[in-house]
């Protein structure tokens, strides 16, 4: 609008425009008020265009008559301007105005209301359309009327229309008209919003978490969920019903019984409507998983990471989800343990309905579960006479894809409470009774020792509560002991174990500027560049939670929360890799790039000496990244040295029968070792993918020891910290790698060799 | 790469596509030929071979599986790197993963091996109400000369047959050059369809 096109072309666009706009604000008025909702509905989306296209008339109406003088652009803005001043004095007239009109109005309303249920009293088979019919005529005058005297009080026109049932529909539609409308039309205000939010991010979010609906509105928006679906369910009916729920809520009772005459739509009280809302939301939530995905990004990763840089670490729930979980929107931790409801752990028979052993008898102490109800597993984890600690570890590493802490620890108090049987004796009881305890108390013992991860708080206090009150009586010493332990634990979320090193960490290689404000990476040995790489990498892998690698929680949208660190160690291998392929791209020559991936090819092999795989796959992938595998002459330039390093590491690490030879070195290799993790993480999709999470209705427990090898073996390699010392300057460096996106950098790449292209024609 | 000895034709066959599309059951299903049925399985590795005659000489093939390293993004290209087919999964219930597979079909078709055989598969048709034709994606894949498939990994429908049309769709003579060595070493799942017949051989290696 700003811009100031030659004025024939203004004219025309002009004329052409005022033509739109006359039809446009025609057709609102005489359009069939019959036509119910989805008209309108339909319309609401294009409200903003048209709103758009209103101010765009008003502007230039007020414009029109120096056009018409084929005044000179100059002129024009100047008179705009000049209009601009003007209209702000008018505008302090016009509210007052407005506030006048707004009180007529009101008694107009109240009015038409009054005569609308006197003829209802009157004859209540006299066709409601006839006296309907009128209404709108009046209407029309109305706002006939409004607009000769400004335009600008078009702002009423929705209020007006909100009492009279013809035009109901178009309550919502027009509300959104309301706000941009009272905006002074000659200055460009549709995006102020948007550009405040741009500066002040702060505000935004602030305003986000107030209007949880609006958040809903963008992202919806932004990842435009299967409309389908939607529109399916928001029948006219649904929304004339949503309508009304909105009129009574905004204490319009009245005109319910007309609305309910004319659409033949019953009010339904509020709950119903409640719930129909919830399941179309919810229809909704479920269809856009990328809702979650967006919820869990990457930004919303490297928020915390800065968060932890700080020497904060806040473990913050997102407010979304908990908004979610509190309305009863969220599924994520109903699934399997709420489809059942378990009997009494000590009123189950033992028999092949409730649990099936292994054709194999397990060896030594081994019960060989292959599947079983939680009940019989709690029973017989906590069995009196067996022992079995592998089948307690897998368990408790893996309980969290079966159900939750919650329900195991309920399970475990049932099997307390020993009942007593009429063939005891006082004495059989007692012994039972101690010997179970004594089990319950030390499963407890290793649950919080070590397989308890981030319990909530609420959790621990049942749990507090459950061992003073009860395993206190007898078993006093081993409570105490486990209340201490569960303080430490209170008090530990979220410090970091300090680690000693029995070998001593070699001297680090730094560079002669290792204070220099320009040092840059490249300066810097290539071994101690592995090291440090090392150090960050294993920082963010030794993170990684056992419940992160269950459920295939990094690929499931709803459950990628509690996968951050899987997810943020992956983000660090595609830095890495991404970085490997910019700074080779950025060398303009051949010599330049040679050398470059001369350093990345040494860095490799020391990656490989140190046994860190994974960085070792993303210095390779980033070497054969699509923008980098097509520079034929930089890797013919390459020396054989390096050549036939790259060559012995491609096949080391090549992906081929599902990384077999990778495999083998791994297994051969001596800790600490930092594996490939997506090789676990295919594993572990087709254990998921490969095995039933039931067998005859009983949980298959025998998948969960599958899930256990993996993670026990991921565990293994976590455990095993790198004796190296931390070099401040080149982490820092390596924290913050420059990567260039990948579309960008295959240009870039076209450019340095393009396309059969000669060897002489390239720098 | 050094070639050992040559053999009959090796060719690489890449699944791709989005999250939870239903890769793995896919390659599951034709490994097992059942889905989720009440067998143990100690499926730990994500590649398979088959063989189908053409024309009376074995083809054979191997289907690469990346199913849970999606987001791995930096190592899709070594992947698809030197496969002479790929076939691109997506989920019909869930719009968003046509749009995924699109971006796939275009990476691949500018940056990958050109002569590459492209199959677009419209996955969990069980899903789809009375018969939805896909008529959108049939003219994507027309107007792009994709191979397009409907499969259903939960109930079997067109997963071996997409996979048997599919490997008789690839051209003969390519791909010797990429696999050579110790190929005939331990393997996960070994499926040999030779004109209808079937063997499933399983040896567990890792």
């Amino acid at each position: 609008m700003s811009d100031s096109p030659n004025s024939s072309d203004f004219l025309s666009t002009l004329n052409k425009r005022s033509q739109k706009t006359t039809v446009f604000s025609r057709s609102s008025i005489t359009q069939n008020p019959l036509n119910t909702t989805k008209q309108n509905f339909n319309r609401s989306s294009f409200n903003k265009t048209n709103i758009k296209e209103q101010e765009e008339k008003n502007e230039e109406k007020n414009n029109q008559e120096p056009i018409n003088n084929k005044k000179s652009s100059l002129q024009l803005l100047r008179e705009k301007q000049e209009q601009r001043e003007k209209d702000k004095q008018l505008r302090l007239e016009i509210e007052k105005k407005q506030k006048i009109q707004q009180a007529k109005l009101n008694k107009i309303r109240e009015l038409i209301l009054k005569k609308r249920q006197e003829a209802k009293k009157q004859g209540n088979n006299g066709n409601g359309n006839n006296s309907l019919d009128q209404k709108p005529k009046q209407q029309k005058e109305n706002t006939q009327n409004e607009s000769q005297l400004n335009f600008k009080t078009k702002k009423n026109l929705p209020n007006e229309k909100k009492e009279t049932p013809k035009d109901f529909n178009k309550i919502y539609p027009l509300q959104g008209q309301q706000k941009p409308l009272t905006k002074n039309s000659n200055i460009d205000r549709s995006t102020w919003k948007k550009r405040a939010f741009e500066k002040h991010k702060n505000i935004k979010e602030l305003r986000e978490c107030i209007y949880p609906t609006e958040r809903m509105e963008s992202f919806i928006k932004i990842f435009n969920p299967g409309q389908k679906q939607v529109s399916e369910n928001l029948t006219n009916k649904t929304v004339t019903q949503l309508i009304m729920h909105h009129l009574v809520a905004l204490g319009y009772q009245k005109i319910i019984p007309i609305i309910e005459n004319e659409t033949q739509v019953k009010y339904q009280p509020k709950y119903l409507l409640d719930s129909r809302l919830h399941t179309l939301i919810r229809s909704a939530v479920i269809q856009t998983e990328k809702i979650w995905d967006l919820l869990y990004n990457e930004n919303f990763l490297e928020e915390e990471s800065t968060n932890q840089l700080n020497g904060m670490k806040i473990t913050r729930e997102n407010p979304i989800v908990e908004h979610f979980v509190d309305l009863g929107l969220s599924q994520v931790d109903e699934e399997e343990s709420d489809e059942e409801e378990y009997s009494n752990i000590w009123e189950e028979p033992e028999n092949e309905k409730y649990i099936l052993y292994t054709e194999n008898e397990g060896t030594n102490n081994q019960i060989g579960i292959k599947a079983a109800t939680l009940n019989k597993l709690i029973a017989k984890l906590t069995d009196e006479n067996s022992v079995d600690i592998a089948f307690l570890k897998t368990f408790l590493l893996t309980y969290q894809s079966i159900t939750s802490s919650r329900k195991v620890l309920s399970k475990l108090i049932q099997r307390f409470h020993v009942p007593r049987t009429k063939e005891m004796s006082d004495e059989q009881y007692e012994i039972k009774k101690r010997n179970v305890h004594i089990r319950v108390a030390n499963l407890l013992k290793i649950w919080i020792s070590k397989y308890l991860i981030d319990p909530d708080k609420k959790f621990l206090q049942y749990l507090k509560e459950f061992i003073k009150d009860d395993l206190h009586q007898s078993l006093p010493s081993l409570s105490e002991l486990l209340i201490s332990k569960i303080e430490t634990i209170e008090k530990q979320t979220g410090k970091q174990k300090i680690v000693k090193f029995t070998e001593k960490p070699p001297q680090p290689i730094v560079p002669k500027n290792i204070f220099s404000q320009t040092l840059s990476i490249f300066d810097v040995n290539e071994l101690e560049v592995a090291r440090q790489i090392t150090l960050i990498e294993q920082k963010i892998y030794s993170k990684i939670k056992p419940r992160e690698l269950l459920n295939l929680a990094w690929s499931k949208a709803k459950y990628r929360h509690r996968a951050q660190n899987v997810l943020r160690f992956i983000q660090h291998f595609n830095q890495l890799s991404g970085w490997v392929s910019t700074e080779i791209i950025k060398g303009e020559t051949i010599r330049k790039r040679v050398s470059t991936v001369i350093y990345f090819i040494n860095l490799a092999e020391h990656l490989r000496k140190l046994n860190n795989f994974d960085s070792l796959i993303a210095v390779l992938s980033g070497l054969k990244s699509s923008a980098v595998y097509r520079l034929k002459f930089t890797f013919q330039d390459l020396p054989t040295k390096q050549t036939e390093m790259k060559n012995r590491l491609d096949s080391e690490m090549s992906s081929e029968q599902s990384y077999k030879k990778y495999r083998g070195i791994l297994h051969a290799a001596n800790p600490p070792c930092i594996p490939y993790l997506g090789v676990y993480l295919t594993d572990l999709t087709f254990i998921e993918d490969g095995n039933p999470n039931k067998i005859n209705g009983l949980i298959n427990f025998s998948k969960r020891q599958l899930v256990y090898t993996v993670i026990e073996e991921n565990q293994r390699y976590q455990s095993k910290p790198y004796s190296l010392q931390p070099v401040h300057q080149i982490a820092t460096r390596l924290e913050k790698l420059q990567v260039t996106d990948h579309q960008e950098l295959y240009k870039k790449s076209l450019k340095r060799e393009p396309r059969k292209s000669n060897r002489e024609d390239i720098l | 790469m050094t070639s050992k000895f040559l053999t009959e034709v090796q060719q690489k066959v890449v699944v791709l596509g989005d999250f939870s599309v239903g890769k793995s059951s896919l390659i599951l299903r034709v490994s097992k030929n059942e889905f989720l049925e009440e067998q143990e399985s100690t499926i730990g590795a994500a590649f398979i071979n088959f063989s189908v005659n053409v024309d009376n000489k074995p083809n054979q093939i191997q289907i690469w599986d990346t199913a849970g390293q999606e987001k791995f993004r930096s190592l899709t290209p070594i992947y698809y790197r030197g496969a002479i087919g790929a076939i691109v999964v997506y989920d019909v219930s869930r719009e968003y993963s046509f749009q995924t597979a699109k971006e796939w079909v275009e990476e691949l078709k500018e940056k990958a091996n050109p002569k590459l055989i492209i199959a677009l598969c419209a996955n969990k048709i069980d899903l789809l109400e009375e018969k939805k034709k896909l008529l959108k994606e049939k003219e994507y894949a027309d107007e792009n000369g994709l191979l397009i498939y409907e499969t259903s990994a939960k109930t079997g429908k067109g997963v071996t047959e997409m996979f048997v049309d599919f490997s008789k769709n690839l051209p003969k003579d390519q791909g010797r050059e990429i696999f050579n060595d110790d190929f005939f070493e331990e393997e996960f799942f070994n499926i040999e369809l030779h004109n209808g017949e079937k063997k499933t051989e399983k040896t567990i290696c890792c």
